[in-house]
């Protein structure tokens, strides 16, 4: 097995429409062939590449939008709802629910049929204005699924109360003291420099000050550092914010849990 | 814009007793009342948009960013909501009535999906999602530059223009019931399959009634998971309990698919039910009333079980002899062959295909063939 071209699509042996002279294939023939004979058009419908060629071309969705707004157009409306559905260019749900998507999408096709007559074919094609509403009617679905709004309910910040914040440190500066994990945690390059020690930097400076920022932590470490190794060394504060948030916080936020 | 257009483009979102007890517990835990109110706010900023986007089925993990973190929140302004699904977070920011900018600190300029911009007022029981933009370079964003939440909901999804080259099928999208338009289950042809597959079983079945059909097809199941065995058929179940039970816990994908089949047979909307769609070939195959079904049945390790078959519809009740059914893999070799002798009602057979494998099937018959490709 395995001959030539197997598994692939062969134009030649599948569709008769693609070994027609270049004019056929222009898209405005393409259409009047669907509309004439229904083995024409059912070929049209399994070939993508036509069908977003007449998406694309203004006079081809010209004459299918004019057949199908005149009385008897139902054939061009079904075939241009045919064409879009078979052309893979209308968007799909990803990551919204399916039953979101599907409810939007059913009434987005009520009403692309019911708008079709204020649809310009200069404008956009037909796939392009269907989406837009898409994302509208998506929308909508959302908020129709909100629960009712309860205005009787009145909700408030309570008032700020500076002890429990102080409390609250207190406890914080505790457990961040007495977590081996934390200590033995330490920057690379700076192993004066554990998550603990910043931990606790950090916490002092809110205690202290009540604010904070990396540039004062970091200015801190660098006079500590110092100090301690009598060499000039400042720590960058953005590195110091990565190391914290990469290292420190994880860390943090488990034992405030526990 | 006009106030109606206005109205349209915002979400209302009634904020709950809970919401208001998590952001004031959050609050509670900042060093002053100003930085408390900014939590505050944030807090039931971020939870507004988290129950919104839950309408819609988009996963959040409010949990795992920074703002639901009990020392980040206090060391800077962060409002964020991850979103796993799109490897990101949403920054969801708070504006007052009146407002004619919104502050964006700069600490949350990077790492953003987007923002979401919410207007919350006292007393505080509605939050109005607004509007949303994909990056700011300002700290106080005009908020004429707000795009309506489509512009977020079209994030969402999955706008990728399929390649018209070589058009491929999906398959793990139709476990979700996403099928492509030209694959869309038609009700009409999987009904004549299911007549089909009844008759293949009367003739096949010979003297056993059709209502004894289902418990002489279950036997026949356990037997041949028993392998010839006395069959061990669950007492106290009823015939569709015993055949999912069967289902369940064979390892033989061959008696699985077989028990699937007869599950479709007898109870279409079953959730077990394998995913069944089929399609007419008759355009391609000059005129005969042909229709390829694909199943499918979802096995653990991402692997699919997949069955391809072939059968007539409307009057014809044979398959023309000759018609082959051939699978093709990603390098153009046949991994199966299967042709229809005279009087088959139906052709088919079943194989694996792991996640991101790509196959073909190829119907033929004399000169006319189809072909088509999928994505397992």
């Amino acid at each position: 097995m395995g001959g030539e071209g197997q598994g692939r699509r062969r134009d030649d042996t599948l569709s008769p429409l693609e070994n027609r002279s270049k004019k056929d294939s222009d898209p405005i023939d393409l259409i009047r062939f669907a509309l004439a004979q229904s083995v024409e058009r059912r070929r049209l419908l399994q070939q993508q590449r036509h069908l977003q060629a007449i998406l694309n071309d203004i006079p081809a969705r010209r004459l299918l939008w004019e057949q199908a707004c005149l009385p008897e157009g139902q054939a061009a409306k079904a075939l241009i709802v045919d064409v879009m559905k078979c052309s893979r260019l209308i968007w799909r749900g990803g990551l919204v629910s399916a039953q979101v998507y599907e409810e939007a999408l059913a009434k987005t096709w009520v009403w692309f049929v019911d708008k079709l007559p204020n649809y310009e074919p200069e404008k956009a094609s037909f796939t392009t204005w269907f989406n837009n509403k898409l994302k509208w009617m998506i929308l909508e679905e959302g908020r129709q699924v909100l629960p009712p709004l309860n205005k009787t309910e009145l909700y408030g910040l309570i008032a700020h109360e500076p002890y429990a914040w102080e409390n609250l440190l207190d406890e914080w500066v505790n457990l961040v003291r007495r977590d081996q994990q934390l200590m033995g945690c330490r920057m690379q390059g700076n192993l004066r420099l554990s998550c603990q020690v910043l931990l606790l930097e950090i916490l002092a400076a809110l205690q202290e000050v009540g604010e904070f920022s990396w540039e004062a932590i970091s200015r801190r470490e660098g006079l500590a550092i110092a100090q301690h190794q009598a060499i000039d060394q400042t720590v960058d504060p953005a590195v110091l914010k990565r190391f914290c948030r990469r290292r420190c916080f994880a860390r943090f936020k488990e034992l405030t849990s526990e | 814009m006009s106030e109606l257009a206005e109205q349209l483009a915002t979400v209302s979102v009634p904020l709950t007793a809970d919401d208001h007890s998590t952001a004031n517990k959050f609050a509670a835990q900042q060093p002053t009342a100003e930085k408390a109110e900014q939590v505050y706010c944030n807090t039931l900023a971020v939870l507004s948009v988290q129950r919104y986007l839950q309408t819609l089925g988009i996963t959040t993990e409010v949990d795992s960013g920074h703002s639901w973190h009990p020392l980040t929140r206090v060391l800077e302004d962060v409002a964020d909501l991850v979103l796993p699904g799109l490897d990101g977070s949403l920054e969801c920011r708070v504006v007052k009535a009146g407002d004619r900018t919104c502050h964006i600190p700069s600490e949350v300029h990077v790492d953003r999906l987007g923002y979401v911009v919410i207007q919350l007022d006292a007393p505080y029981n509605v939050a109005h999602l607004l509007g949303f933009v994909e990056a700011v370079s300002v700290t106080a964003l005009p908020l004429s530059y707000l795009q309506p939440l489509t512009a977020l909901i079209e994030r969402f999804l999955d706008t990728s223009v399929m390649p018209v080259v070589a058009p491929t099928v999906l398959l793990r999208q139709w476990l979700n019931r996403l099928f492509e338009p030209d694959w869309e289950p038609p009700v009409d042809l999987l009904a004549s399959m299911g007549a089909t597959l009844s008759q293949t079983r009367l003739q096949t079945s010979g003297l056993v009634r059709q209502d004894n059909f289902l418990r002489y097809r279950l036997e026949s199941l356990y037997r041949q998971q028993a392998n010839g065995q006395m069959p061990l058929l669950p007492a106290e179940q009823s015939d569709e309990e015993a055949l999912i039970h069967l289902m369940r816990t064979t390892q033989n994908d061959n008696i699985r698919w077989q028990c699937a089949d007869l599950l479709w047979e007898i109870n279409p909307e079953h959730p077990e039910c394998p995913v069944m769609t089929a399609k007419d070939l008759g355009v391609y195959l000059t005129g005969h009333n042909l229709a390829l079904a694909v199943g499918l049945l979802p096995k653990a390790e991402n692997t699919l079980l997949i069955l391809a078959r072939i059968y007539p519809f409307d009057s014809a009740e044979y398959l023309p002899a000759g018609l082959k059914l051939t699978g093709v893999d990603e390098t153009g070799a046949a991994f199966f062959g299967i042709a229809a002798r005279t009087q088959d009602n139906y052709i088919q057979f079943k194989f694996t295909a792991d996640v991101g494998e790509q196959f073909a099937l190829k119907v033929s018959l004399a000169d006319a063939e189809f072909v088509e490709t999928f994505v397992a």
